[in-house]
């Protein structure tokens, strides 16, 4: 491995991979998020994103043109499953569907409703789920060309993150991507002022970061996710619309696989855009001036929840067979999945068909050096795992799994944090008001009676010493003043 | 008089880190306050030092199989 990671093992774990799109929506204010919902496209998108009990709400609402009092909403669902009311009604209001008034009043945004209505009965504007072309394409492509399309260029980008086999360099868009997501990184790191970034990316220095493998051990969705939601943030550096943008996401995830459809119902961001997605393998164009495009797979899933897994290749998608002396085989010859693999096992032959290894403490604990969790790696195996394993019960040997864990462990047997240690309290009595006040404050990290110490945080240590010297201070100069008036009071008589 | 001492709290995960850990004290003098078996205060600069010095301890006594 290039890349050696001693300084980063603990401030890793923190950033994860962002692969939620409503996360990011939240972000939003009620302005953008009213002119989203003008596109029925994006209305349905969000829809097919939230929670059952969510969709549940917004279907009965949907007609609803007055306000609903709160109570009745509660009255829909059995008592005990309140919280679970709670939640999906706070998903609505975060993402400006739903809007709560001062007497506990529930109403749908108009703006939404009557899209999501559009959506529904297939009226109004119709551009919105796209245009398909009129004339027919002389180059026309079926499903398999999409799918082996969409494939091609995705692991092409993720060739490029493990440097494996680099038969096409991806296109300067999707480097900036790469190096803006944190996914990898230029190999010297002093040069970090975000305008260099833009005006130059060399491709021979960018090298995969900690946060790039744990991406490598996500599933394809997420994966595109994350990228899109990268693509997110920097829309504004790129000078477009971010609502155009998230219509057009949206949009795409409710198009037809197979079907072409016209460039001209798009607007110019959204064209640009095209262009962008073309080198991810999200959409297919022939020629760039070309008026037609085709949506992938990888397109036409993106709203389709989490539950991608009827990828095109299903069958080859297990290949990995794991014993429970630790030994793995698997049956694949491709590059990008050996260096997946490489990242946790340690490989000792391969074959032309297949590679064999074997999970080590030292291939594990390098993994974990690079910020990729136990978790991470089981989930990895489970979901590759070969037919032949998935007929097991449990499909992983359990040896190997509680192996994998406990090497995790052993390395978190410290756990360190900064804070400020107070002793030598002169009575009990003050040391248990001390302790009280900060425990009001929740900054207390532990504490003795016995030995009256007590640790507060960084945070908490103003506060705290605030209050002792009001209250000690005080209570020692009010001592001081009897003191002073006795022998004022001894000195008259 | 109340006393406030700047520094780092580290909890440790059982008594074997605990005696690794006042073992290295000996050498290096980071402890500030043994505070009881899981838990010792000491002098925030020494946090990476000790981490790595633990690391490199448990890792000579850890047993390795050797592959062929």
């Amino acid at each position: 491995m290039l890349y050696s990671a001693n300084s980063t093992i603990n401030n890793t774990a923190s950033e994860s991979i962002q692969g939620d799109v409503s996360v990011f929506l939240e972000k939003l204010s009620d302005r953008e998020f009213q002119r989203l919902y003008t596109q029925p496209a994006t209305c349905l998108a969000i829809f097919r994103l939230l929670p059952d009990l969510a969709k549940q709400f917004i279907m009965r609402l949907l007609y609803i043109k007055k306000d609903v009092p709160l109570e009745h909403i509660k009255g829909w669902c059995y008592e005990q499953y309140t919280d679970k009311v709670d939640d999906s009604l706070q998903r609505l209001y975060k993402l400006h569907i739903c809007t709560k008034n001062e007497n506990d009043e529930i109403r749908m945004s108009k703006v939404f409703q009557e899209n999501l209505n559009n959506a529904l009965i297939g009226s109004g504007n119709h551009t919105s789920f796209g245009s398909t072309s009129t004339s027919i394409d002389k180059h026309k492509v079926d499903i398999d060309f999409l799918d082996k399309h969409g494939t091609e260029q995705w692991e092409a980008v993720l060739h490029y993150m493990v440097g494996a086999n680099i038969r096409k360099k991806p296109s300067p868009a999707v480097l900036k991507l790469l190096e803006r997501s944190g996914l990898m990184a230029k190999k010297d790191d002093d040069v970090k002022d975000e305008f260099s970034v833009f005006t130059k990316v060399d491709i021979n220095e960018l090298q995969i970061t900690n946060k790039g493998f744990q991406f490598l051990l996500q599933d394809v969705n997420t994966q595109v996710w994350a990228f899109l939601i990268q693509y997110l943030n920097m829309v504004d550096d790129l000078k477009m619309d971010l609502v155009e943008v998230l219509n057009f996401l949206f949009q795409l995830g409710s198009l037809q696989l197979g079907a072409d459809y016209s460039v001209e119902s798009l607007t110019p961001t959204q064209q640009q855009m095209l262009n962008d997605l073309k080198h991810l393998g999200i959409i297919y164009q022939r020629k760039r001036g070309s008026k037609r495009f085709y949506p992938t797979r990888l397109a036409t899933s993106l709203t389709s929840g989490s539950m991608l897994i009827s990828k095109p290749s299903t069958e080859d998608s297990g290949f990995i067979i794991l014993e429970t002396n630790s030994r793995i085989y698997a049956y694949t010859d491709s590059p990008l999945q050996i260096s997946v693999l490489n990242l946790f096992v340690v490989l000792k032959a391969r074959f032309a068909n297949m590679v064999v290894g074997m999970i080590t403490r030292d291939s594990i604990r390098s993994a974990l050096n690079h910020g990729i969790t136990a978790d991470q790696i089981i989930t990895y195996l489970r979901t590759h795992a070969h037919p032949e394993m998935k007929k097991n019960m449990p499909i992983l040997p359990l040896t190997v799994v509680d192996q994998i864990r406990l090497w995790e462990m052993e390395r978190n047997r410290l756990k360190d944090e900064k804070g400020y240690l107070y002793h030598e309290f002169a009575r009990a009595e003050d040391f248990q008001e001390v302790l009280n006040y900060a425990k009001q404050y929740n900054v207390v990290k532990w504490s003795n009676v016995k030995k009256r110490m007590l640790v507060v945080t960084m945070e908490g240590h103003i506060k705290v010493r605030a209050y002792i010297k009001k209250r000690i201070g005080s209570k020692q100069s009010s001592q001081h003043r009897q003191q002073q008036q006795q022998q004022m009071l001894q000195q008259r008589h | 008089m109340v006393k406030a001492q700047k520094g780092a709290l580290i909890e440790v995960s059982d008594p074997t880190v605990k005696s690794v850990l006042l073992e290295l004290d000996d050498e290096h003098h980071f402890i500030i306050k043994d505070l009881d078996e899981t838990h010792v205060f000491v002098n925030s600069i020494a946090v990476d030092m000790i981490r790595d010095k633990l690391d490199k301890i448990m890792e000579d006594n850890t047993y390795k199989i050797l592959e062929e």
